[in-house]
Protein backbone atom coordinates (compact mmCIF):
# COMPACT_ATOMS: atom_id res chain seq x y z
CA UNK A 1 0.00 0.00 0.00
CA UNK A 2 1.61 3.59 -1.00
CA UNK A 3 1.90 5.51 2.76
CA UNK A 4 1.47 8.78 1.02
CA UNK A 5 -1.97 7.70 -0.30
CA UNK A 6 -2.52 7.21 3.48
CA UNK A 7 -0.67 10.13 4.86
CA UNK A 8 -2.93 12.27 7.07
CA UNK A 9 -3.25 15.68 6.95
CA UNK A 10 -0.41 17.48 9.07
CA UNK A 11 -3.29 18.25 11.83
CA UNK A 12 -3.95 14.49 12.44
CA UNK A 13 -0.44 14.17 12.08
CA UNK A 14 0.61 16.32 15.03
CA UNK A 15 -2.24 14.38 16.94
CA UNK A 16 -1.30 10.85 15.89
CA UNK A 17 2.43 11.75 17.13
CA UNK A 18 1.61 13.90 20.48
CA UNK A 19 1.76 9.96 21.40
CA UNK A 20 5.75 9.85 22.07
CA UNK A 21 5.62 13.33 23.47
CA UNK A 22 6.77 16.17 19.92
CA UNK A 23 3.72 17.37 18.82
CA UNK A 24 3.68 19.08 15.33
CA UNK A 25 4.64 22.34 16.18
CA UNK A 26 7.77 21.51 18.54
CA UNK A 27 8.98 19.06 15.60
CA UNK A 28 8.83 21.83 13.55
CA UNK A 29 10.85 24.01 16.04
CA UNK A 30 13.47 21.21 16.79
CA UNK A 31 14.28 21.16 12.87
CA UNK A 32 14.62 24.92 12.71
CA UNK A 33 16.83 24.23 15.69
CA UNK A 34 18.76 22.10 14.31
CA UNK A 35 19.08 23.93 10.86
CA UNK A 36 20.42 27.26 11.88
CA UNK A 37 22.45 26.44 14.93
CA UNK A 38 24.59 23.75 12.75
CA UNK A 39 24.27 26.83 9.99
CA UNK A 40 25.90 29.06 12.56
CA UNK A 41 28.40 26.79 13.93
CA UNK A 42 29.38 24.98 11.06
CA UNK A 43 32.31 26.71 9.80
CA UNK A 44 33.82 27.20 12.88
CA UNK A 45 33.33 23.64 14.27
CA UNK A 46 35.01 22.83 10.82
CA UNK A 47 37.84 24.66 11.64
CA UNK A 48 38.09 23.26 15.22
CA UNK A 49 38.00 19.58 13.75
CA UNK A 50 40.71 20.32 11.13
CA UNK A 51 42.82 22.10 13.74
CA UNK A 52 41.87 19.30 16.68
CA UNK A 53 43.43 16.79 14.24
CA UNK A 54 47.10 17.61 14.42
CA UNK A 55 46.46 18.50 18.20
CA UNK A 56 45.71 15.23 19.13
CA UNK A 57 49.17 14.17 18.07
CA UNK A 58 51.02 17.15 19.21
CA UNK A 59 53.67 15.23 21.12
CA UNK A 60 54.37 13.01 18.29
CA UNK A 61 54.55 15.74 15.97
CA UNK A 62 56.91 17.72 18.41
CA UNK A 63 59.51 15.14 18.67
CA UNK A 64 59.25 14.73 14.86
CA UNK A 65 60.14 18.08 14.44
CA UNK A 66 63.07 18.02 17.08
CA UNK A 67 61.58 20.15 19.41
CA UNK A 68 61.88 17.83 22.54
CA UNK A 69 65.40 16.25 22.47
CA UNK A 70 65.71 13.58 24.00
CA UNK A 71 67.64 13.24 27.55
CA UNK A 72 71.03 12.14 27.64
CA UNK A 73 72.67 9.02 29.18
CA UNK A 74 73.49 10.10 33.12
CA UNK A 75 76.08 8.25 35.18
CA UNK A 76 74.51 6.52 38.44
CA UNK A 77 75.71 8.25 41.65
CA UNK A 78 75.66 11.81 40.17
CA UNK A 79 74.03 14.04 42.87
CA UNK A 80 71.30 15.98 41.27
CA UNK A 81 71.27 19.96 41.71
CA UNK A 82 69.35 21.91 43.40
CA UNK A 83 66.54 23.92 42.34
CA UNK A 84 68.29 27.03 43.28
CA UNK A 85 71.19 26.34 41.43
CA UNK A 86 68.81 25.68 38.38
CA UNK A 87 66.90 28.57 38.63
CA UNK A 88 70.54 30.44 39.10
CA UNK A 89 71.92 29.12 36.06
CA UNK A 90 68.99 29.87 34.05
CA UNK A 91 69.10 33.38 35.38
CA UNK A 92 73.07 33.49 34.33
CA UNK A 93 71.84 33.16 30.67
CA UNK A 94 68.60 35.08 30.63
CA UNK A 95 70.37 38.54 32.57
CA UNK A 96 67.84 41.29 33.49
CA UNK A 97 64.94 38.71 33.62
CA UNK A 98 63.48 37.31 37.10
CA UNK A 99 61.95 34.04 37.17
CA UNK A 100 58.03 33.59 36.91
CA UNK A 101 57.38 30.00 37.78
CA UNK A 102 58.12 26.51 37.11
CA UNK A 103 56.75 23.31 35.38
CA UNK A 104 57.33 19.85 36.16
CA UNK A 105 57.35 17.65 33.04
CA UNK A 106 55.45 14.66 34.44
CA UNK A 107 57.02 12.15 32.13
CA UNK A 108 60.61 13.24 32.21
CA UNK A 109 62.98 14.55 34.96
CA UNK A 110 63.12 17.80 33.31
CA UNK A 111 61.42 21.34 34.72
CA UNK A 112 60.80 23.89 32.68
CA UNK A 113 61.83 27.46 33.92
CA UNK A 114 59.76 30.53 32.66
CA UNK A 115 61.42 33.81 32.74
CA UNK A 116 60.07 37.34 31.72
CA UNK A 117 61.50 40.77 32.24
CA UNK A 118 58.71 41.23 34.89
CA UNK A 119 57.27 38.66 37.47
CA UNK A 120 53.74 39.83 36.55
CA UNK A 121 54.54 39.85 32.96
CA UNK A 122 52.49 38.32 30.60
CA UNK A 123 52.86 34.30 29.86
CA UNK A 124 53.23 35.22 26.30
CA UNK A 125 55.87 36.73 26.78
CA UNK A 126 57.87 34.51 28.90
CA UNK A 127 61.01 32.45 27.79
CA UNK A 128 60.50 28.90 28.34
CA UNK A 129 63.66 27.16 29.32
CA UNK A 130 63.65 23.39 29.87
CA UNK A 131 66.41 22.36 32.56
CA UNK A 132 67.49 18.61 33.35
CA UNK A 133 66.40 18.02 36.61
CA UNK A 134 69.21 15.15 36.83
CA UNK A 135 72.28 17.08 35.92
CA UNK A 136 71.06 20.94 35.79
CA UNK A 137 72.25 20.86 32.16
CA UNK A 138 70.09 23.43 29.73
CA UNK A 139 68.47 21.90 27.15
CA UNK A 140 67.73 23.60 23.74
CA UNK A 141 64.19 25.66 23.90
CA UNK A 142 61.26 24.76 22.31
CA UNK A 143 60.28 27.49 19.42
CA UNK A 144 57.75 29.86 21.22
CA UNK A 145 55.05 31.51 19.68
CA UNK A 146 56.43 30.31 15.92
CA UNK A 147 55.77 26.86 14.13
CA UNK A 148 53.14 24.31 12.95
CA UNK A 149 51.70 22.82 16.55
CA UNK A 150 51.92 26.93 17.65
CA UNK A 151 49.84 28.07 14.76
CA UNK A 152 47.05 25.56 14.92
CA UNK A 153 47.09 25.67 18.47
CA UNK A 154 46.14 29.68 18.70
CA UNK A 155 44.04 29.10 15.79
CA UNK A 156 42.13 26.12 17.70
CA UNK A 157 41.79 27.74 21.11
CA UNK A 158 41.48 31.51 20.33
CA UNK A 159 41.61 32.58 16.85
CA UNK A 160 44.50 34.99 17.12
CA UNK A 161 42.03 37.07 18.96
CA UNK A 162 42.80 36.04 22.84
CA UNK A 163 40.07 36.16 25.38
CA UNK A 164 37.63 37.07 23.22
CA UNK A 165 38.02 34.39 20.29
CA UNK A 166 38.16 31.50 22.95
CA UNK A 167 34.98 32.63 24.50
CA UNK A 168 33.70 33.26 21.03
CA UNK A 169 34.61 29.31 20.36
CA UNK A 170 32.97 28.76 23.45
CA UNK A 171 29.57 29.88 21.94
CA UNK A 172 30.08 28.40 19.10
CA UNK A 173 30.62 24.99 21.11
CA UNK A 174 27.12 25.93 22.67
CA UNK A 175 25.80 25.89 19.40
CA UNK A 176 26.88 22.76 18.78
CA UNK A 177 25.68 21.30 21.32
CA UNK A 178 22.18 22.18 20.49
CA UNK A 179 22.50 21.40 17.09
CA UNK A 180 24.05 17.88 18.36
CA UNK A 181 20.67 17.20 21.28
CA UNK A 182 18.09 18.92 18.12
CA UNK A 183 19.78 16.04 15.57
CA UNK A 184 18.98 13.38 18.36
CA UNK A 185 15.52 14.86 18.79
CA UNK A 186 14.51 14.67 15.12
CA UNK A 187 16.34 11.45 14.54
CA UNK A 188 13.19 9.80 15.53
CA UNK A 189 10.94 10.45 12.70
CA UNK A 190 13.76 10.18 10.20
CA UNK A 191 14.03 6.69 11.42
CA UNK A 192 10.29 5.76 11.86
CA UNK A 193 11.23 3.27 8.92
CA UNK A 194 14.04 2.35 8.99
CA UNK A 195 16.17 0.07 11.53
CA UNK A 196 19.49 1.14 12.89
CA UNK A 197 22.60 1.51 10.59
CA UNK A 198 20.11 1.24 7.38
CA UNK A 199 22.59 2.66 4.43
CA UNK A 200 20.30 3.11 1.05
CA UNK A 201 22.50 2.35 -1.34
CA UNK A 202 21.15 2.72 -4.85
CA UNK A 203 18.91 5.52 -4.66
CA UNK A 204 19.43 9.07 -4.91
CA UNK A 205 22.80 10.72 -3.63
CA UNK A 206 20.68 12.96 -1.13
CA UNK A 207 19.18 9.75 0.53
CA UNK A 208 22.56 8.28 1.14
CA UNK A 209 24.26 11.09 2.77
CA UNK A 210 21.38 11.25 4.57
CA UNK A 211 21.18 8.08 6.26
CA UNK A 212 25.27 8.25 6.86
CA UNK A 213 24.36 11.69 8.45
CA UNK A 214 21.89 10.14 10.72
CA UNK A 215 24.04 6.88 11.02
CA UNK A 216 27.71 8.70 11.73
CA UNK A 217 25.57 11.60 13.81
CA UNK A 218 23.72 8.85 16.13
CA UNK A 219 26.62 6.52 16.70
CA UNK A 220 29.17 8.88 17.85
CA UNK A 221 26.21 11.56 19.50
CA UNK A 222 28.14 10.91 22.99
CA UNK A 223 31.20 11.09 22.01
CA UNK A 224 29.84 14.05 20.22
CA UNK A 225 28.37 15.22 23.48
CA UNK A 226 31.69 14.66 25.48
CA UNK A 227 33.83 17.03 23.17
CA UNK A 228 31.53 19.59 23.02
CA UNK A 229 31.12 20.05 26.47
CA UNK A 230 34.18 19.32 27.27
CA UNK A 231 35.72 22.20 24.65
CA UNK A 232 33.40 24.79 26.14
CA UNK A 233 33.83 24.58 29.78
CA UNK A 234 37.58 24.79 28.41
CA UNK A 235 36.47 28.09 26.81
CA UNK A 236 36.23 29.09 30.00
CA UNK A 237 39.65 28.41 31.65
CA UNK A 238 40.70 31.74 31.49
CA UNK A 239 38.05 33.60 33.44
CA UNK A 240 37.67 30.80 35.86
CA UNK A 241 41.79 31.00 36.58
CA UNK A 242 40.28 35.01 37.68
CA UNK A 243 37.74 33.71 39.72
CA UNK A 244 40.03 31.39 41.63
CA UNK A 245 42.65 34.03 42.39
CA UNK A 246 40.30 36.49 43.28
CA UNK A 247 38.51 33.72 45.49
CA UNK A 248 39.95 30.97 46.92
CA UNK A 249 43.81 32.02 46.33
CA UNK A 250 42.59 35.80 48.24
CA UNK A 251 41.25 33.80 50.89
CA UNK A 252 44.04 31.75 51.37
CA UNK A 253 46.79 34.92 51.59
CA UNK A 254 44.07 36.79 53.77
CA UNK A 255 46.61 37.12 56.76
CA UNK A 256 49.40 38.35 54.78
CA UNK A 257 46.66 41.50 53.49
CA UNK A 258 49.08 44.12 55.82
CA UNK A 259 52.43 42.52 55.50
CA UNK A 260 55.43 44.74 54.55
CA UNK A 261 56.76 44.17 51.21
CA UNK A 262 58.71 41.14 50.54
CA UNK A 263 62.49 41.97 51.94
CA UNK A 264 64.21 39.03 50.07
CA UNK A 265 63.50 35.61 48.24
CA UNK A 266 64.25 32.54 50.24
CA UNK A 267 65.09 29.41 49.20
CA UNK A 268 63.32 27.69 47.04
CA UNK A 269 63.88 23.93 47.66
CA UNK A 270 63.33 24.84 51.14
CA UNK A 271 59.54 25.97 50.15
CA UNK A 272 59.23 22.37 48.17
CA UNK A 273 60.58 20.49 51.08
CA UNK A 274 57.39 22.45 53.39
CA UNK A 275 55.00 21.90 50.99
CA UNK A 276 56.46 18.12 50.48
CA UNK A 277 55.44 18.04 53.78
CA UNK A 278 52.38 19.20 53.85
CA UNK A 279 51.05 16.79 51.17
CA UNK A 280 53.53 13.88 51.28
CA UNK A 281 51.48 12.09 49.13
CA UNK A 282 52.56 14.52 46.29
CA UNK A 283 54.29 15.78 44.09
CA UNK A 284 54.79 19.69 42.95
CA UNK A 285 54.17 19.89 39.61
CA UNK A 286 54.43 23.81 39.23
CA UNK A 287 55.84 26.70 41.30
CA UNK A 288 54.49 30.23 40.83
CA UNK A 289 56.75 33.10 42.13
CA UNK A 290 55.90 35.90 44.37
CA UNK A 291 54.28 38.28 42.38
CA UNK A 292 53.47 36.78 39.59
CA UNK A 293 49.61 35.63 38.62
CA UNK A 294 49.31 32.22 40.45
CA UNK A 295 50.98 33.18 43.64
CA UNK A 296 50.84 36.54 46.06
CA UNK A 297 54.03 39.20 46.54
CA UNK A 298 54.42 36.98 49.66
CA UNK A 299 54.26 33.73 48.76
CA UNK A 300 55.81 30.61 46.07
CA UNK A 301 52.76 28.75 45.67
CA UNK A 302 53.82 25.19 44.79
CA UNK A 303 51.00 23.52 43.46
CA UNK A 304 50.62 20.09 43.83
CA UNK A 305 50.07 16.52 42.18
CA UNK A 306 48.51 13.15 43.38
CA UNK A 307 50.41 9.80 42.29
CA UNK A 308 46.40 8.34 41.25
CA UNK A 309 45.33 8.47 37.66
CA UNK A 310 42.98 11.18 38.35
CA UNK A 311 44.53 12.93 40.88
CA UNK A 312 48.08 13.54 38.73
CA UNK A 313 45.76 15.69 37.16
CA UNK A 314 44.05 17.86 40.06
CA UNK A 315 46.30 20.76 41.46
CA UNK A 316 46.60 21.52 44.93
CA UNK A 317 47.63 25.09 45.59
CA UNK A 318 50.05 25.37 48.69
CA UNK A 319 51.17 28.65 50.19
CA UNK A 320 54.45 28.78 51.13
CA UNK A 321 56.36 32.19 53.10
CA UNK A 322 58.46 33.28 50.31
CA UNK A 323 61.18 34.15 53.15
CA UNK A 324 61.07 32.23 55.97
CA UNK A 325 59.44 28.75 53.93
CA UNK A 326 57.13 28.57 56.46
CA UNK A 327 53.30 26.99 55.28
CA UNK A 328 50.96 29.71 55.46
CA UNK A 329 47.85 27.46 53.93
CA UNK A 330 47.28 24.60 51.28
CA UNK A 331 43.54 23.81 50.36
CA UNK A 332 42.05 21.23 47.56
CA UNK A 333 40.67 23.54 44.65
CA UNK A 334 37.01 24.22 44.39
CA UNK A 335 34.82 21.68 43.05
CA UNK A 336 34.70 23.22 38.99
CA UNK A 337 38.17 23.63 39.04
CA UNK A 338 38.92 20.40 39.50
CA UNK A 339 36.23 19.66 37.02
CA UNK A 340 38.22 21.92 34.40
CA UNK A 341 41.29 20.30 34.88
CA UNK A 342 39.47 16.65 34.37
CA UNK A 343 37.82 18.21 31.59
CA UNK A 344 40.96 18.78 29.28
CA UNK A 345 41.87 15.36 28.88
CA UNK A 346 38.26 14.35 27.81
CA UNK A 347 38.61 17.09 25.64
CA UNK A 348 41.89 16.14 23.63
CA UNK A 349 41.95 12.70 24.21
CA UNK A 350 45.51 12.03 25.53
CA UNK A 351 45.03 9.94 28.55
CA UNK A 352 45.40 6.35 27.29
CA UNK A 353 48.36 6.58 25.12
CA UNK A 354 48.59 6.10 21.17
CA UNK A 355 45.45 3.68 20.31
CA UNK A 356 42.97 6.03 22.08
CA UNK A 357 44.96 9.24 20.38
CA UNK A 358 44.26 6.97 16.88
CA UNK A 359 40.34 6.68 17.95
CA UNK A 360 40.31 10.34 18.68
CA UNK A 361 41.40 11.16 15.41
CA UNK A 362 38.93 8.72 13.77
CA UNK A 363 35.70 10.11 15.90
CA UNK A 364 37.18 13.41 14.75
CA UNK A 365 36.99 12.86 11.25
CA UNK A 366 33.46 10.92 11.79
CA UNK A 367 32.97 14.59 12.93
CA UNK A 368 33.97 16.17 9.80
CA UNK A 369 32.28 13.72 8.16
CA UNK A 370 29.18 14.52 9.69
CA UNK A 371 29.30 18.43 9.44
CA UNK A 372 30.32 18.52 5.54
CA UNK A 373 27.20 15.71 5.13
CA UNK A 374 24.81 17.94 7.30
CA UNK A 375 26.01 21.25 5.11
CA UNK A 376 25.29 19.01 1.54
CA UNK A 377 21.97 18.12 2.52
CA UNK A 378 20.99 21.99 3.38
CA UNK A 379 22.35 22.93 0.22
CA UNK A 380 20.86 20.28 -1.69
CA UNK A 381 17.01 20.59 0.25
CA UNK A 382 17.74 24.72 0.42
CA UNK A 383 15.02 26.07 -2.11
CA UNK A 384 12.33 23.59 0.13
CA UNK A 385 11.10 25.83 3.55
CA UNK A 386 11.76 24.08 6.34
CA UNK A 387 8.06 24.46 7.54
CA UNK A 388 7.58 22.24 4.80
CA UNK A 389 9.88 19.76 5.79
CA UNK A 390 8.85 19.43 9.08
CA UNK A 391 5.31 18.71 7.59
CA UNK A 392 6.52 16.10 5.31
CA UNK A 393 8.69 14.31 8.31
CA UNK A 394 5.20 14.71 10.19
CA UNK A 395 3.29 13.23 7.48
CA UNK A 396 5.80 10.91 7.09
CA UNK A 397 5.47 9.75 10.70
CA UNK A 398 2.04 9.95 10.86
CA UNK A 399 1.68 7.51 8.00
CA UNK A 400 3.76 5.29 9.66
CA UNK A 401 1.91 4.99 12.67
CA UNK A 402 -1.80 4.92 11.05
CA UNK A 403 -0.64 1.69 9.00
CA UNK B 1 16.19 -3.23 3.65
CA UNK B 2 15.10 -3.54 7.49
CA UNK B 3 11.83 -1.99 8.33
CA UNK B 4 10.31 -1.56 11.67
CA UNK B 5 7.22 -2.71 12.94
CA UNK B 6 4.51 0.28 13.17
CA UNK B 7 4.48 -1.00 16.73
CA UNK B 8 7.98 -0.06 17.47
CA UNK B 9 8.40 3.14 19.66
CA UNK B 10 10.79 5.59 20.43
CA UNK B 11 12.63 2.53 22.67
CA UNK B 12 13.06 0.39 19.30
CA UNK B 13 14.66 4.02 17.66
CA UNK B 14 16.91 4.86 20.44
CA UNK B 15 18.40 1.53 22.09
CA UNK B 16 21.13 0.77 19.73
CA UNK B 17 22.40 4.32 20.06
CA UNK B 18 21.98 4.88 23.25
CA UNK B 19 23.86 1.30 24.06
CA UNK B 20 26.86 2.62 21.72
CA UNK B 21 26.44 5.94 23.93
CA UNK B 22 26.75 3.99 26.96
CA UNK B 23 29.78 1.69 25.83
CA UNK B 24 31.46 4.29 24.22
CA UNK B 25 31.40 6.95 27.86
CA UNK B 26 32.22 3.83 30.17
CA UNK B 27 35.13 3.39 27.77
CA UNK B 28 36.30 7.39 28.25
CA UNK B 29 35.64 8.07 31.64
CA UNK B 30 37.13 4.01 32.74
CA UNK B 31 40.35 5.09 30.43
CA UNK B 32 40.33 8.56 32.77
CA UNK B 33 40.27 6.82 35.94
CA UNK B 34 41.59 3.15 35.78
CA UNK B 35 45.37 2.70 35.66
CA UNK B 36 47.14 1.74 33.21
CA UNK B 37 46.88 -1.93 32.42
CA UNK B 38 43.03 -1.76 30.89
CA UNK B 39 43.96 1.53 28.54
CA UNK B 40 43.44 -0.61 25.42
CA UNK B 41 40.45 -2.64 26.76
CA UNK B 42 38.80 0.89 27.00
CA UNK B 43 40.05 2.11 24.34
CA UNK B 44 38.43 -0.57 22.37
CA UNK B 45 34.71 0.18 24.13
CA UNK B 46 35.82 3.77 23.18
CA UNK B 47 35.93 2.85 18.98
CA UNK B 48 32.98 0.55 19.40
CA UNK B 49 30.61 3.30 17.72
CA UNK B 50 33.60 3.59 15.31
CA UNK B 51 33.19 -0.42 14.36
CA UNK B 52 29.40 -0.14 14.17
CA UNK B 53 29.28 2.51 11.68
CA UNK B 54 32.16 0.55 9.64
CA UNK B 55 29.80 -2.99 10.09
CA UNK B 56 26.19 -0.96 8.90
CA UNK B 57 28.29 0.66 5.79
CA UNK B 58 30.15 -3.12 5.00
CA UNK B 59 26.19 -4.96 5.12
CA UNK B 60 25.06 -1.75 2.75
CA UNK B 61 27.60 -2.39 0.20
CA UNK B 62 27.90 -6.33 0.55
CA UNK B 63 23.85 -6.17 0.08
CA UNK B 64 23.42 -3.86 -2.88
Amino acid sequence: MDARSQAPSPRNAARRISAPGLSRNALRAWVLIHKWTSLVCTVFLLMLCLTGLPLIFHEELEDLMGHSAPLETVALGIVPPTLDAVVGGVLAQRPGEVVQSLLFEPDRPVVIVATATRVDASPREAHMQPVDLRTGKLAPPPPQREGFIWFVHELHVRMFLGLPGTLFLGAMGLLFLAATISGVVIYAPFMRKLAFGAVRLGQSRRLLWLDLHNLLGIATAGWLLVVGVTGVFNSLDEPLAHQWRNGQLAQMRAPYANAPPLARLGSLDAAVATARRASPDMEPSVIAYPGSFFATPHHYNVFMRGASPVTERLLKPTLVDAETAALTDTRDMPLHIRALFLARPLHFGDYAGLPLKVVWALLDIVAIVVLVSGLYLWWARARVPSAKRADDLISRYGAERAR
Amino acid sequence: MTTKSPHDGLWSTFRTPLTLALISLAGLIGALLAEGGLDLILTFAVAVPLLTVAACVFIAVSRR
